[in-house]
C-alpha cells in the first residue's frame, strides 16, 4: 500500500505529529452568502468552524447580510470584510455600478469591518471610477484591501494607494516565483494560499513553493473559500489539508502561514 | 493571450537558431531564460482523456540534466491534469514522461523544469488536442 | 412578367427550398469534424485484464444469472436487478435508488461499463469487478458481508459453474470467493452495450462522405448537434464516442443531502480508492504487469474534487431519465434548461469558463433535445 500513502498523507490522514493536529487556523478567505444563510445556518457553520479548528476567519459575503450573522453568532472567530456587491453573479459587472458607492458608504457607517473584499478586478478595472472610489474610502478609514485578480491589477491598486495593505486573493493563481516578486516589490502585500494545491505535492511540499515559503515566512496565509454553500462542509476537510502539507515546513513558519501571519496583517494597520 | 503567442513566436525564433538536430515533427521546448540547452519533445497526436507519454530530449551534451518535471494546464479553463505524471530518465539527457492525460479538448500549456547542476531551467510548449 | 408567373416562380422556389432543407447536411467543415470524434460506434471489444474471467462464456452466463438471483442480498429479498432492472435499460426509473433504505443517488444504467478508468458517480473504483462489491457488501444494498455470500454460494446451485470457473471452493477464503463473484458479475455486465444509433448513421455516412445518407439524419437533430459541438459547449465534458471524458466535474448541480450534510462527490471518491485494497494496484487484480494502476497512483488531489461527479454517457440516457447524480432533474427538456439557466453563482469564478447560460430559444431546445434523443434510439 505505499502507493495510497502518498496521497494519504496529502489528504491529512496521516497527520505528522500531534502538533499539527492541534495547530489553529485562521481561514482568510470565507463567505457566507446569501443562499448559504438558508442552507447552512450561523449555529451550523459556527460548529464547523469550532469542531475544525478554525480559531479565527476573513468572512465577506455577497449580501452583507450572511457576515453580520456569522459575526452576531461568534464574535470571538469572525473578522468582518465588506464584499462591494450583493451578488456574486456582479463580479465582472460591479466596477461599472456606481451604486456600489452608496452601496459601501451606507455598510460602512453602520457596521465595523477590517477588510473591504474580497473583490474581483483585473488590469485597468482598477481606473474606474468605482473602484478608485472604493480604494479612497478604504484609506479613509485604512481598510486592507482583499483583492482578487492579476498582478497588473495589483499593481494599479498599490500605485493608487501606496501604502495599502492587500490581501492577495488565491496568491493571483500565479506561479510561486511570480507571487515571491509581487511580495518582494511590495512589503504591504499578503497572500492567500485558497483553492490552491499545488503547493502540497506527494512528497510534501513543493521546491518552489518552499522557497517562496521560507523567503517571505511572515506573508503567506490559508483560506477554504466557501464560494458555493455546499463548501461549508469542506472546512474540516481543507483544515486538515492545511495541516498534513504545513506539517513539512519547520513549525514556526507553519504556525505563521496558518494562524498568525493572518493576525499580524490585521494588525499592521 | 496575444501577448502570449508573440512571447512563444519570438522564442521560437531564437531557439531554433541553436545547434540541436531537432527531428522534423517534435516540439520545440520554449526556454524561458537565453542560456539554457535546446530541448525537443516526440509525441504522437495526445489522444482526449487517455494516458499517452513523450520524450523529452536536451540537446547540450556538456549539460547533463540530472532530473526533470513536468505539468500542463489549460489557460482557459484554468484548470490542469487529473494526475500527476511519471518521469524516467531513459538515457543521458533523455526523459521520458508518461500517464500524461489531457481530459479536454482544447490548448493545453505544457511547463517542464529541468534540473541541472543546481540550477534550474523552465520551458513551455502548447498542444492541441481535439 | 405577370403575377401568375411571379407566383409560380414564388411557389417553386419554396418547393426548392423545402426539398433541399430536408436534404442537406447544413453542418460545416468544422462541425462534421467535431462530430466524426464522437465515433466510430461500437468500439472494439475489449477483454479486462484485471479479471481473468472477463470474456470467458461459463462466467458471463453464470453472472447473468447470479445479477437476479435473490441469493445475492443477505435476506434474500433484493438482487442486482431490483435497482439494475434488465426490462428499464438496467436502471430503476426512480429519482435515488432504494435499497434497504433510500440511497443518496441515482441508479445508474449499466450500459457499456467494459474497461472505463473509473465507476460510480464519485470514481470509488477502478475496475468492473471492484465497483461490484460495493453494492455486495453495502448494508443499505444487499447487505452480505465475505462470509455470508461465501456460505450463500455453497449451498447454492451454482456452486458447480462457480467450481468449474475458480476451482474448489473448500479451501477458498471467503474473500477470494467474493471477489470471484463480482468478477463473474463483472465478466456478464461487460457485454451490455449499447448498439449503432442514427446518429452513428450520421456519423459513419459523414466519415465515408456519403452526403445522400447522412442528409437523412433530421436537421432538428443536425441543428441540436451544432449547438452541443458548438456554443452549447457540451462537447467539452460529453466528448468522445460515449460522450463522456469520464472524469469529474461540476454542472452546476447542488449537491446538499435530504438527510443533512453534503454528497462530496470525486473528494469521497479518491478517499474510498486510496483506503480500498481492491484497486489495480492491490493484489486482486489478476492482471500480473498492473496496467491499470497508473490511473489510481496518480490520480491528484484537488479542491475543485469536492462536489465534483463523474460525466455521464448519453447513450441510451434519453431512456434512463430521471437525471444527474442526485435524480433531481425529471427529464431530457428539464436538463436542457438546467444547462440554458446555469445558476454561475455555483461554479467557482475561476473555475472552467464553459458553463455559461445558454440563452436558447425554445427551437433550439428542442433541437438539442431532438439531438439527444439520437443517441439512444438503437
Ligand atoms: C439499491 C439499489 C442498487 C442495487 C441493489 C445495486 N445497485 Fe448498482 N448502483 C446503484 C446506484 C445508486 C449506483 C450509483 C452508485 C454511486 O455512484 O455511488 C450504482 C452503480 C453501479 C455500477 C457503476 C456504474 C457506472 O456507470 O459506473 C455498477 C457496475 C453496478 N451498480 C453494479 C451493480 C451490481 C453488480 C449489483 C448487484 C451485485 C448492483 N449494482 C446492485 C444502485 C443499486
Ligand atoms: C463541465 C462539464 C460539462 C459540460 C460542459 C456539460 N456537461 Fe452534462 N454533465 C456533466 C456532469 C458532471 C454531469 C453529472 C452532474 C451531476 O450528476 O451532478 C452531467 C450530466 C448531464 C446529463 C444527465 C445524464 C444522466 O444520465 O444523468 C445530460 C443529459 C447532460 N449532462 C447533457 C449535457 C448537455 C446537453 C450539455 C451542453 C448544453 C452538457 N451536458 C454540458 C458535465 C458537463
Amino acid at each position: 500500500m505505499k502507493v495510497s500513502l502518498q496521497i494519504l498523507a496529502v489528504l491529512g490522514v496521516l497527520a505528522t505529529s500531534a502538533h499539527a493536529e492541534e495547530l489553529p487556523i485562521f481561514d482568510a478567505h470565507m463567505h457566507y452568502s446569501h443562499d448559504a444563510v438558508s442552507f447552512v445556518p450561523p449555529n451550523e457553520v459556527v460548529k464547523i468552524l469550532r469542531d475544525a479548528g478554525v480559531r479565527k476567519a476573513l468572512v465577506s459575503s455577497s449580501d452583507d447580510r450572511g457576515t453580520q450573522l456569522l459575526k452576531a453568532a461568534a464574535p470571538d472567530i469572525i473578522v468582518p470584510a465588506l464584499r462591494p456587491y450583493e451578488r456574486r453573479g456582479a463580479i465582472g459587472t460591479w466596477m461599472h455600478d456606481p451604486s456600489v458607492i452608496d452601496y459601501l458608504a451606507k455598510k460602512l457607517a453602520k457596521f465595523e469591518y477590517e477588510a473591504i473584499g474580497e473583490f474581483h478586478a483585473y488590469g485597468d478595472d482598477i481606473q474606474t471610477k468605482v473602484i478608485q472610489t472604493m480604494i479612497g474610502m478604504a484609506r479613509e478609514r485604512n481598510l486592507l484591501l482583499h483583492h482578487h485578480g492579476d498582478r497588473e491589477a495589483l499593481d494599479q491598486i498599490l500605485a493608487t494607494w501606496p501604502e495599502a495593505r492587500v490581501l492577495w486573493a488565491h496568491s493571483g493563481f500565479a506561479p510561486p516565483n511570480e507571487v515571491a516578486n509581487a511580495l518582494r516589490t511590495y512589503p504591504r502585500v499578503w497572500a492567500d494560499l485558497a483553492y490552491r494545491s499545488d503547493m502540497a505535492d506527494s512528497s510534501g511540499v513543493d521546491e518552489d513553493w518552499r522557497k517562496a515559503f521560507e523567503k517571505f515566512p511572515d506573508r503567506f496565509m490559508v483560506g477554504t473559500d466557501t464560494f458555493a454553500p455546499e463548501r461549508w462542509h469542506y472546512v474540516g476537510r481543507h483544515a486538515e489539508f492545511s495541516r498534513s502539507w504545513l506539517a513539512h515546513l519547520p513549525d514556526d513558519i507553519a504556525r505563521k502561514i496558518a494562524f498568525e501571519n493572518a493576525e499580524a496583517m490585521l494588525a499592521a494597520k | 493571450m496575444i501577448a502570449r503567442t508573440a512571447f512563444l513566436a519570438s522564442f521560437a525564433l531564437s531557439s531554433s537558431a541553436l545547434a540541436c538536430p531537432t527531428p522534423p515533427d517534435a516540439t520545440q521546448l520554449i526556454p524561458e531564460a537565453d542560456h539554457a540547452p535546446a530541448a525537443y519533445a516526440e509525441m504522437n497526436t495526445p489522444p482526449l482523456s487517455a494516458p499517452f507519454a513523450m520524450l523529452v530530449t536536451f540537446c547540450d551534451p556538456a549539460q547533463k540534466i540530472e532530473a526533470l518535471m513536468f505539468d500542463a494546464l489549460m489557460p482557459a479553463h484554468r484548470h490542469g491534469m487529473n494526475f500527476t505524471v511519471d518521469v524516467s530518465k531513459i538515457a543521458d539527457n533523455r526523459f521520458e514522461v508518461s500517464n500524461i492525460v489531457f481530459h479536454m479538448p482544447g490548448l493545453w500549456e505544457l511547463q517542464f523544469g529541468a534540473e541541472f547542476a543546481g540550477r534550474a531551467y523552465t520551458y513551455i510548449a502548447e498542444v492541441q488536442v481535439k | 412578367m405577370n403575377w401568375v408567373v411571379r407566383l409560380v416562380g414564388v411557389l417553386v422556389c419554396l418547393l426548392c427550398g423545402l426539398s433541399s432543407a430536408q436534404a442537406d447536411v447544413i453542418l460545416s467543415k468544422a462541425e462534421i469534424d467535431q462530430t466524426l470524434r464522437h465515433g466510430p460506434w461500437p468500439p472494439e471489444v475489449v477483454l479486462d485484464p484485471s479479471n481473468r474471467v472477463s470474456g470467458d462464456t461459463t462466467a458471463i452466463s453464470l453472472g447473468e444469472v447470479l445479477f437476479s438471483d435473490l441469493m445475492l442480498s443477505r435476506d434474500r429479498t433484493i438482487s442486482c436487478a431490483s435497482c439494475h432492472d434488465p426490462e428499464q435499460n438496467f436502471t430503476d426509473g426512480l429519482p435515488r435508488a432504494e435499497g434497504r433504505k433510500t440511497l443518496d443517488r441515482n441508479t445508474q444504467a449499466l450500459w457499456n461499463l467494459a474497461v472505463q478508468r473509473w465507476y460510480g458517480w464519485s470514481g470509488d473504483s477502478d475496475s468492473l469487478w471492484a465497483q461490484n462489491l460495493t453494492p455486495l457488501l453495502n448494508p443499505d444494498e444487499l447487505g452480505h458481508d465475505e462470509n455470508s455470500l461465501r456460505a450463500a454460494l455453497v449451498a447454492s446451485v451454482h456452486r458447480p459453474a462457480y467450481e468449474a470457473l475458480f476451482g474448489e471452493m473448500d479451501a477458498e477464503p471467503a474473500v477470494e470467493t467474493t471477489v470471484n463473484v463480482s468478477k463473474v458479475l463483472a465478466a456478464y455486465i461487460e457485454t451490455l452495450r449499447s448498439g449503432k444509433t442514427s446518429f452513428d448513421q450520421f456519423r459513419d455516412a459523414l466519415a465515408s462522405g456519403d452526403m445522400k445518407k447522412a442528409a437523412q439524419y433530421p436537421l432538428s437533430a443536425q441543428r441540436g448537434l451544432q449547438i452541443f459541438v458548438g456554443r452549447g459547449n457540451c462537447a467539452f465534458c460529453h466528448s468522445g464516442p460515449a460522450f463522456t471524458n469520464g472524469e469529474f466535474h461540476h454542472a452546476a448541480v447542488p449537491f446538499f443531502l435530504e438527510r443533512g450534510g453534503v454528497d462530496p462527490g470525486r473528494a469521497e471518491g479518491i478517499d474510498r480508492l486510496m483506503e480500498s485494497p481492491f484497486t489495480l494496484a492491490g493484489e486482486f487484480s489478476d492482471d500480473g504487469s498492473k496496467a491499470g494502476a497508473w490511473a489510481v497512483r496518480n490520480v491528484r488531489f484537488q479542491h475543485g474534487n469536492f462536489g465534483a461527479f463523474r460525466v455521464p454517457t448519453l447513450r441510451r440516457a434519453a431512456r434512463t431519465a430521471p437525471y444527474m447524480h442526485d435524480g433531481s432533474l425529471r427529464d431530457l427538456a428539464s436538463v436542457i434548461q438546467h444547462y440554458n439557466q446555469i445558476d454561475m453563482e455555483r461554479l467557482h469564478s475561476d473555475g472552467e469558463a464553459i458553463l455559461r447560460p445558454l440563452g436558447l430559444s425554445d427551437q433550439d431546445a428542442e433541437d438539442l433535445e431532438d439531438f439527444l434523443r439520437t443517441l439512444s434510439d438503437d
